[in-house]
C-alpha cells in the first residue's frame, strides 16, 4: 500500500540545485532566470548563480563562470540552464530521449480530447491568429546547447537541443544546429537515434544543399544500421 | 493367494457365470454410466462419479416370449466408495417337471415338480485403493422355492383312491464375492474377483435320504468356488479388446467399439461364449449396442445359443447339469435375450476439477472498471478427461454482484492443468460503507448444465472510499462525482463569464483552471488521511462537505472539477522514495508550445506533451496541496516536476510516472 504524504517542506527543504556557480566576469548584457521565476534578473559579477539558472546572455554579451576553479564560458546570443553544465552517461542520454515518448498522451481513446470541445462549445483552434511571436529565446537555448557540446558536454548538449526543439518549434527549422546534435548521435554510435533525427530533420522546409546533406547522412546511418 | 489356489482345485463350474446382461461394454467416448451389474462385475468395480439410477427390462425369446422388469439399481459414490444396490424381480426362472403314475383304472394321473429360481436383491461395495487398485466386494440374495407333487393313497371299501399332495421347501441363501481391479495404465484393465466366495444359506439342510427329491440338493443352485480373471484392453482409443477366464475352463471373447455421433456416444461389440459343458465349443454369441449421452444410456445386447435349446429337457438332465447362473445356465433353453436398459445419472460427470484458487486482489467497490480488465483470482483447474475441454468460468460475490459474472472461456488440453482467470463486474451505485469479509462461489461449467466443480473462498470486500494505492486507480474516484463537479465548476466559473469572454480564446482554459483552483484554495485545508493504515479517499462532493483532504483527496476533486468542464488531467504519481509518496497533477492548458509565453515566460514550468493526434500541448503541473494561490500551486508543482521527472530523469526511470485520467 503506498502511503501518501505531502511534506512539501521537507522534499523541498533540501536545495535540490545545489550546483554553485560564481560568475567571474561578463560583458554585455547577461540576464538570469532563476528557479521558477517569471523575471529576468541582470547578472552582476562575483554573484552566487545555483544549478536552478537559465543565464542568457545578449548579442554581443558574453559571461565567464567559475565552479570550484573550473571555468565556463558562455558566449554571446545564448541561454543556458545551469544544471545542464555536467557529463551524462549514454545510458541517461538515451532514457533522456526515451522520456519524450514517455511524456506523451498514450494512444488510446481520446475521451479528455472531445471532452475538451464539448462543454463550452467555443474551439480552440489551430488557426488562432493570436499566436506569440517567436522570441529568440529558444534559438538562444540551442546556441547554449552548441556551448554544451562544444565544450565536452555532448550528451547533455543533445538532451538541452531535443528539449528546446519541442518547446520552441521554431528552433526545428535550424536545419545547420539539428545536423550537428544529429550528428553527435550518430558519432555516440547511436544510430538508431541519429536515423530518427535525421528523418524529422528531412520534414523540415531546408534549401537543396541542405538536403543533400541530410539525405547523405541518412544512407550513411541505414548503411551502419543494415549492418 | 490361497483363495485362488483353493478354487482352482474345486470342482469344476459349466457356464460362464460371468455373462452379464450389458454385454461388459467399456465406456468408450467418455460414457458416465455404468455398462454392467454384478454378475460381470462382482467385485463392483465403477467409475461412476455420482449418483446413478439404472431400470432394465428383458425380454426372453422363449416359447411364449416374456418381459420383465429385469432390475432396477440405484449407485452412489462418496469419493473413494462405491456403493451399489439392485432390485432384481426378473432374475427368474421357473422349470415345470412331470412325471405320471399310473391308477388302478389303467388312466394316468400326473404329477408336477415345480422349481422357481429368484434372485431378489443385492448390493456392491468397492474402494479405490489407489489410483490404480480397487478392491470390493458384494452379497446377492437369492430364493429357491421347490415344490413336489406325490400320490397319496386311500383305500376304502369298494376302491383304491389316489389322491394328490404336496411337499413344499424354500432354500434361500446369501452369495457374496470379493475382487480386485488393477489399472496399470489407461487402456489397460485386469481384474480377479471369486465365485461363490461364501454360501449363507437360511433355510439350507439338505437331507440326502430324504424321499422328496426337493429335500435333496439335486436342485439347488450350484455353488461351487471358482475365479474369474478379467483382462480389458484398449489398443486404439475406441477399439476394446475383452477376454473373461473361469476357472472352470469358460471362457468369453469380445471385441468393441465406439465412436462420437453427434457429440454423443455410440458403442457396440460382439462376444462369444465358450463352455466347458455346452456343445458346440462356441456355444454362444452375445452382441450388444449401447447409446449414451449426458442423461441417459441404453444398451441392447442378447445372446444367442448355437446349440438347440428348445427340446424338452428331463428331470434327470436337471439332476446332472444343474443351475451355476440364473442368467445363463444349461436350460437357458436356445433362448434369444433381449435385455434393454435405461440409465438416468442424476448429475453428470466431472470433466474438470478446481485444485486451488489463488485471490490476487481484495475487492474495492469504487474501482469497478478494475476487475473487468484484471482478474480478482486465479483457479488451478485440471481436466480429468482424455479430450480437449471448454470451460465456461463464473463467479458469484453475493454483495458485489447482481448476478453471476462469466469469465472468459477457456481450453484445456487432456489431463492438463491451467490457470483460469476470473474477473468480475461490481453493480452499480454499490455503498459498502464499512469493508468486510465475503465468500466468492467460483464455479466451472463444460457441457454440462450442472457446474462441473464449484468452490467456496473468502474475500476481503472494502468500502467504497477505500484505495488500493494505485494512483492509476484514481480516475474512478475523479469519475465518481462527475455531474456534482461540473456544476459545481460550472457555477463558480459563471461568475467570472464577463472576464472569460474577454480573455485570448488560447488561454481559456488556462484562465479557467486558475479562477478554479483560487476558488478551491480559498476554502479548502489539507488534512492528512484520518485512517493512516491503508488508504481512503473521498469523493468529490465529500471533500467540498468537509472542507479538505489530503494530497489524493485534494488532487481527486479538483481533477474531477477540470474533467467535469472538459480540461484533461493527469495525475502525477511521485514512487515512494522511504514509503513516502505523492501525487498530484498535470493539466493541458490546450495551448501550443508556441503560445506558451502567454502564460509564462519560464520554460521549467510547463511540459510539452504530444495529444493523440500527434499535436504538441502545453501541460502544467499543479501541487493541489499548496493552497497558498494558483500561481504559488504551479509553481511548487513545477519545482517537484522539473527536478524529479526531467533532471533527475524520473520519467525514464519509472520514479515518476503520468497518468491520464481517461
Amino acid at each position: 500500500m503506498k502511503k501518501l504524504a505531502v511534506l512539501l517542506m521537507v522534499l523541498f527543504a533540501a536545495n535540490i540545485f545545489a550546483q554553485e556557480y560564481v560568475v567571474e566576469k561578463l560583458s554585455g548584457k547577461v540576464l538570469v532566470q532563476k528557479g521558477t521565476n517569471e523575471n529576468w534578473e541582470t547578472v552582476y559579477p562575483g554573484e552566487k548563480l545555483n544549478g536552478d539558472a537559465l543565464v542568457l546572455t545578449d548579442k554581443d554579451a558574453y559571461v565567464q563562470l567559475n565552479k570550484k576553479g573550473t571555468h565556463f564560458l558562455i558566449s554571446a546570443n545564448s541561454a543556458l540552464g545551469l544544471n545542464h553544465i555536467k557529463k551524462i552517461s549514454t545510458n541517461d542520454l538515451l532514457l533522456a530521449l526515451a522520456m519524450e515518448e514517455i511524456r506523451n498522451v498514450p494512444k488510446l481513446k481520446s475521451k479528455g480530447e472531445s471532452k475538451s470541445t464539448a462543454v463550452y462549445g467555443s474551439e480552440v483552434s489551430g488557426k488562432n491568429t493570436e499566436v506569440v511571436p517567436e522570441n529568440d529565446l529558444g534559438i538562444k537555448k540551442l546556441n547554449g546547447a552548441k556551448i554544451l557540446a562544444e565544450n565536452g558536454y555532448k550528451k547533455s548538449g543533445v538532451i538541452v537541443a531535443k528539449e528546446t526543439y519541442r518547446k520552441y518549434p521554431v528552433t526545428k527549422k535550424q536545419i545547420k544546429d539539428r545536423i550537428y546534435f544529429a550528428d553527435i548521435l550518430y558519432g555516440l554510435g547511436l544510430y538508431q537515434e541519429a536515423a530518427a533525427e535525421y528523418a524529422d530533420i528531412e520534414q523540415q522546409p531546408m534549401s537543396a544543399s541542405e538536403r543533400k546533406i541530410v539525405d547523405k547522412k541518412i544512407e550513411e546511418v541505414n548503411l551502419k544500421l543494415a549492418k | 493367494m490361497g483363495l485362488v489356489i483353493v478354487m482352482l482345485l474345486s470342482e469344476m463350474t459349466y457356464s460362464q457365470v460371468s455373462f452379464d446382461i450389458y454385454g461388459n461394454l467399456p465406456s468408450f467416448g467418455e460414457s458416465k454410466f455404468r455398462l454392467n451389474s454384478l454378475e460381470g462385475n462382482p467385485l463392483n468395480f465403477n467409475l461412476t462419479k455420482d449418483w446413478e439410477f439404472s431400470l432394465s427390462l428383458s425380454t426372453f425369446f422363449s416359447t411364449p416370449a416374456t418381459s420383465n422388469l429385469h432390475m432396477v439399481s440405484i449407485a452412489k459414490r462418496f469419493n473413494g466408495h462405491y456403493l451399489y444396490a439392485r432390485y432384481t424381480p426378473g432374475i427368474l426362472r421357473k422349470f415345470e417337471f412331470t412325471k405320471a403314475e399310473s391308477k388302478v383304472d389303467d388312466s394316468l394321473q400326473v404329477f408336477k415338480t415345480n422349481l422357481v429360481y429368484q434372485e431378489r436383491f443385492g448390493f456392491g461395495y468397492s474402494y479405490n485403493l489407489t489410483k490404480e487398485l480397487s478392491a470390493g466386494f458384494s452379497f446377492r440374495y437369492f430364493q429357491q422355492d421347490f415344490s413336489e407333487q406325490f400320490p397319496e393313497f386311500i383305500a376304502d371299501t369298494t376302491k383304491q383312491v389316489i389322491i394328490t399332495q404336496t411337499e413344499e421347501i424354500n432354500k434361500n441363501f446369501w452369495r457374496g464375492d470379493i475382487g480386485i481391479e488393477y489399472i496399470p495404465f489407461d487402456n489397460l484393465r485386469l481384474s480377479l474377483y471369486s465365485h461363490n466366495f461364501f454360501i449363507l444359506g437360511e433355510n439350507f439342510k439338505n437331507d440326502t435320504n430324504s424321499d422328496f427329491e426337493i429335500k435333496t440338493n439335486h436342485f439347488d443352485i450350484k455353488t461351487n468356488k471358482s475365479a474369474i480373471f478379467n483382462i480389458s484392453y484398449l489398443p486404439w482409443k475406441f477399439f476394446n479388446l475383452n477376454m473373461t477366464y473361469e476357472t472352470s475352463n469358460s471362457f468369453i471373447i469380445g471385441a468393441n467399439t465406439g465412436f462420437k455421433l453427434f457429440g454423443e456416444n455410440l458403442a457396440f461389440g460382439i462376444s462369444v461364449l465358450h463352455d466347458r459343458f455346452q456343445e458346440p465349443t462356441i456355444a454362444g454369441i452375445n452382441p450388444k449396442l449401447s447409446y449414451s449421452n449426458e442423461l441417459l444410456s441404453i444398451t441392447f445386447s442378447g445372446i444367442h445359443y448355437f446349440g438347440s435349446r428348445n427340446k424338452t429337457r428331463s428331470l434327470n438332465e436337471f439332476r446332472i447339469f444343474g443351475i451355476h447362473s440364473l442368467t445363463n445356465n444349461y436350460f437357458s433353453n436356445d433362448m434369444a435375450f433381449l435385455n434393454f436398459n435405461l440409465a438416468l445419472s442424476f448429475r453428470p460427470e466431472k470433466s474438470v476439477k478446481i485444485l486451488d484458487v489463488k485471490i490476487l486482489k481484495e475487492i474495492y467497490p469504487t474501482l469497478a472498471d478494475v476487475y473487468l480488465n484484471q482478474p480478482f483470482a486465479v483457479a488451478k483447474v485440471v481436466n480429468l478427461t482424455n479430450k480437449k475441454v471448454t470451460v465456461k468460468p463464473s463467479s458469484y460475490i453475493s454483495e458485489i454482484n447482481k448476478e453471476s459474472v462469466q469469465s472468459p472461456q477457456v481450453t484445456i488440453l487432456p489431463k492438463d492443468t491451467l490457470k483460469i482467470p476470473f474477473y468480475t463486474i461490481v453493480k452499480e451505485n454499490l455503498n459498502i460503507q464499512k469493508r468486510k469479509i465475503e465468500q466468492v462461489a467460483f464455479i466451472l461449467k463444460t457441457t454440462n448444465s450442472t457446474p462441473d466443480d464449484e468452490i467456496q473462498k473468502p474475500i476481503l470486500v472494502n468500502d467504497v472510499h477505500s484505495w488500493d494505492g494505485n494512483v492509476r486507480n484514481l480516475k474512478y474516484f475523479v469519475e465518481h462525482d462527475y455531474d456534482f463537479s461540473t456544476k459545481y465548476a460550472k457555477k463558480i466559473l459563471s461568475a467570472y463569464k464577463d472576464s472569460l469572454e474577454q480573455t485570448n480564446i488560447s488561454v481559456r482554459n488556462f484562465l479557467r483552471v486558475k479562477i478554479l483552483f483560487n476558488e478551491f484554495a480559498k476554502k479548502m485545508s489539507y488534512v492528512a488521511d484520518r485512517r493512516a493504515s491503508f488508504d481512503n479517499v473521498q469523493f468529490p462532493s465529500e471533500t467540498i462537505e468537509l472542507k479538505g483532504g489530503d494530497c489524493d483527496d485534494l488532487s481527486v476533486f479538483f481533477a474531477s472539477l477540470l474533467e467535469g468542464i472538459g480540461i484533461q488531467t493527469a495525475f502525477v504519481d511521485y514512487k515512494p522514495i522511504d514509503n513516502i509518496g505523492h501525487v498530484n497533477l498535470m493539466i493541458n492548458t490546450n495551448l501550443t508550445p508556441q503560445q506558451a509565453s502567454l502564460i509564462t515566460s519560464n520554460d521549467k514550468k510547463f511540459i510539452i506533451r504530444k495529444n493523440t493526434d500527434g499535436k504538441d500541448e502545453v501541460w502544467i503541473p499543479l501541487e493541489v496541496t499548496d493552497l497558498t494561490n494558483f500561481e504559488s500551486a504551479w509553481d511548487t508543482g513545477a519545482k517537484k516536476f522539473y527536478e524529479d521527472a526531467i533532471n533527475k530523469l524520473g520519467l525514464a526511470k519509472g520514479n515518476v510516472e503520468i497518468i491520464d485520467n481517461y
